[in-house]
């Protein structure tokens, strides 16, 4: 498998130079690993896998704020695109990928609806931290922490469609329709739901407004 | 500026100010939210608040992922297999509603002949306590009624009705119905009807033809009529022959054969895609 891996490190390479489509700077290589992966080239796929695993993880640990269940969701995810590889028909394999991490995650999501548990357990490991933003000053370490859990704990309480929107809105920067076609709804249900929920979370973080501002 | 006191601010749209936030606003909404940030302190605090929470949001921080998620060579191995099982899945699927559709007619047909022969006027057994016990007999014949030995009419496909052979009320107004009453009734009973008489006697014809207008409770004799029946019913059912066979009850028959077959037919469908499907989930 190593030996496949560096294989497809040199094809990734090769096709890096010469692909560079608008948008996105590594959609020629990711197009090149989907082909080699069609043909049955797992190197090829675990290339693909390396390339889109950090912002697959970010993406789905926003909308499944659990360590464990995000890293779940996104082996799944992987494994539902290995499975469909052969029914990818072009486009943004970054934003078919982050399609099927989104379904995957909403599967677990409406899985918690219905047989509802301890809804975020990593809110209440106090043991755990958010990474550092880069060294600075301490008090304003502490400050982002806390802005952090707030957003977070704000975030993990809106309904899981309304959060799913902001976060596909605001961090993946996809636009209406997008968010419309990958969550199979209209898009004006994106945008109530965008816009419902930016007022659920002001309210929400009502109390705590001064950590927003500068 | 002018401010509005903070009260009136619960008053105001504060999804204006959000859809203004997602620039999701025609001009004339804009400019009505660009009015009520100037005018309202609450709601230039809301909007500037919007702001902030989706900097925040997108500068919310994730933690390091917790591992690789390459695929293994025994991950490409399995998943290969489920793949080619779930293309066998989509073959089980589409025969799943194929058998789906074959249960629908079968029992849609089954049903739809039940209540035909039960409820269309001179079909079915469910008909004859409404017809009057005591109609004359001699007036009702059906076309094929031909004259019995001693005179009465008896009716003709209706002499093979009588539903509960052996004596039953009803079975004494067989000959006062109308032929298609007759004809559907004997597809469902002629199994019946064979029982105790031994033929196709039964006592409908039986009180019918014991004597003018003897369509009663009893035979004319004052036996019960399954009693009275003995060489007389066969007698009967020799005159009308083969003429009372009509070709109405073999279709009705034939065609519940049909939709019953079909319709176990589609439920065998269904639990051997519900078999397979189970088993190459596994």
């Amino acid at each position: 498998m190593d030996e496949g891996v560096a294989d497809g490190r040199a094809v990734t390479q090769a096709k890096e130079a010469d692909s560079r489509p608008d948008g996105d700077p590594g959609q020629g290589i990711d197009v090149a690993l989907v082909e080699q992966a069609v043909r049955g080239e797992l190197a090829a796929f675990n290339q693909l896998v390396i390339r889109h695993q950090d912002h697959l993880f970010a993406l789905v640990y926003r909308l499944v704020p659990d360590r464990d269940q995000a890293a779940d969701v996104v082996q799944e995810a992987f494994f539902s695109a290995y499975r469909a590889i052969d029914s990818f028909r072009g486009g943004s394999v970054r934003s078919w990928l982050s399609r099927i991490a989104v379904n995957a995650a909403m599967d677990l999501q409406r899985a918690r609806r219905r047989r509802p548990s301890q809804p975020y357990p990593e809110l209440e490991d106090e043991s755990w931290q958010p990474p550092a933003e880069g060294i600075g000053e301490p008090e304003s370490h502490s400050l982002a922490g806390e802005r952090t859990r707030a957003l977070s704990e704000a975030l993990a309480r809106l309904p899981f469609e309304q959060r799913n929107c902001i976060v596909l809105f605001d961090v993946e920067g996809y636009d209406y329709g997008e968010i419309a076609r990958i969550m199979g709804v209209s898009v004006g249900t994106v945008k109530s739901r965008i816009h419902r929920g930016r007022v659920a979370l002001r309210a929400i973080l009502e109390p705590m407004r001064e950590l927003f501002r500068d | 500026m002018h401010r509005t006191p903070a009260a009136a601010h619960t008053s105001h749209d504060e999804l204006l100010l959000a859809r203004l936030y997602g620039n999701d606003l025609n001009e004339r909404e804009r400019v009505r939210a660009l009015d009520l940030i100037a005018s309202c302190r609450e709601c230039a605090d809301l909007f500037a608040d919007l702001g902030a929470i989706a900097s925040a949001t997108v500068a919310l921080p994730t933690p390091a992922r917790p591992r690789d998620f390459s695929l293994t060579e025994a991950d490409a191995a399995r998943l290969r297999r489920r793949a080619a099982g779930s293309s066998v899945f989509g073959l089980i699927a589409r025969t799943r509603v194929l058998g789906r559709a074959m249960v629908a007619v079968g029992l849609a047909g089954v049903v739809l002949l039940g209540a035909v022969s039960a409820f269309l006027p001179g079909t079915g057994s469910g008909q004859q306590p409404a017809m009057p016990a005591a109609a004359p007999v001699g007036a009702t014949s059906g076309p094929v009624g031909q004259n019995s030995s001693d005179g009465s009419q008896v009716s003709g496909p209706g002499a093979f009705n009588g539903g509960a052979a052996g004596g039953s009320p009803v079975a004494a107004v067989s000959s006062a119905m109308p032929p298609a009453t007759a004809a559907a009734t004997a597809a469902g009973a002629t199994a019946a009807a064979a029982g105790p008489t031994g033929t196709n006697g039964l006592p409908g014809e039986l009180a019918a033809a014991s004597g003018p207008g003897s369509s009663g409770e009893t035979a004319q004799d004052g036996l019960p009529r399954a009693e009275a029946s003995g060489s007389a019913s066969k007698s009967i059912h020799n005159e009308l022959g083969p003429a009372s066979a009509t070709s109405g009850p073999d279709l009705r028959v034939a065609a519940l054969v049909a939709f019953g077959g079909l319709l176990l037919l589609g439920l065998l469908l269904i639990v051997a895609t519900r078999i397979s499907a189970r088993r190459s989930s596994i």
